[in-house]
């Protein structure tokens, strides 16, 4: 059995970030309980198999992934497309700029416009995020895993990684924008490039 | 705003320089290109502020139950 007090030790702290993760693909508190603890049960069970020095946090979002993919995915159906009409990486950046902004030093700190929104605001936005471009976005922009990773999480190639995070992050900037113009934190009008 | 040619080239590899995904060579292209173009470090700034401002968000505590529930279980 594996030693508990060293489990309990270094794998517990990693409960709230995993929750964070769980909630946000499994998309209701029960849910992400049930399937953080069974993460926990699971890898408490082949603990005497992790090897020392290998990467513990990274180990623990697979089995939470797996076990997602495994139990409560089946309720879904197909991975949904992501329709996108957009192509530029700085969408919000460019979306929020003043028309008259041409001289940077005037630019402002308009990532403020995000910190004002509603968290559950944002939390939709990524919620409503198709599950594949979701997961990559969930375990870079929030975890920091890295592209080698979350490929081998996911088990897919690191160039669909990417990919899926290029789409992903424009579909999430363009629902930002959405809800920015939603509470009056920016009006249509300003600048696109 | 004047995208230049240089900026587009850098402006597509700006999430992955965040990521810390590129390799030596283009990093440094990146970094250089940054350091002598305002608009582009504007940018910069604002899509790593922007992954801050959504991580703060998103990120929630676990209840405190949950993590009793787990210990509980681990017996």
């Amino acid at each position: 059995m594996a030693d508990r007090e060293n489990f309990e030790r270094d794998a517990l702290p990693y409960a709230h970030a995993l929750y964070s993760y769980a909630l946000r693909m499994a998309g209701n508190p029960q849910d992400a309980e049930d399937l953080v603890q069974e993460t926990f049960l699971r890898a408490y069970r082949s603990y005497d198999r992790f090897a020392e020095g290998t990467n513990l946090r990274a180990w623990l979002y697979r089995i939470l992934t797996n076990t997602y993919f495994n139990q409560y995915r089946q309720r879904q159906t197909r991975p949904e497309e992501l329709s996108l009409d957009i192509t530029d990486d700085f969408y919000l950046f460019h979306k929020l700029l003043p028309e008259e902004a041409s001289d940077p030093s005037l630019i402002s700190a308009e990532a403020k416009v995000v910190e004002s929104m509603l968290a559950e605001d944002v939390r939709r936005a990524i919620d409503q995020l198709p599950e594949q471009f979701r997961m990559p976005i969930l375990l870079a922009d929030l975890e920091g895993f890295s592209y080698k990773e979350i490929a081998s999480m996911l088990e897919i190639p690191m160039g669909t990684v990417m990919s899926r995070l290029s789409r992903g992050r424009k579909g999430l900037q363009k629902a930002l924008w959405e809800v920015a113009k939603k509470q009056g934190l920016a009006t249509e009008g300003s600048n696109g490039p | 705003m004047a995208l230049n040619k240089r900026c587009a080239h850098v402006a597509a590899l700006v999430e992955r320089y965040i990521d810390g995904e590129l390799r030596r060579v283009r990093r440094a292209q990146v970094r250089i290109h940054l350091r002598n173009c305002p608009f582009c470090e504007k940018a910069l700034h604002f899509q790593k502020n922007l992954r801050i401002a959504i991580r703060r968000k998103v990120h929630l505590q676990a209840p405190p139950e949950l993590v009793e529930r787990i210990r509980r279980s681990l017996n």
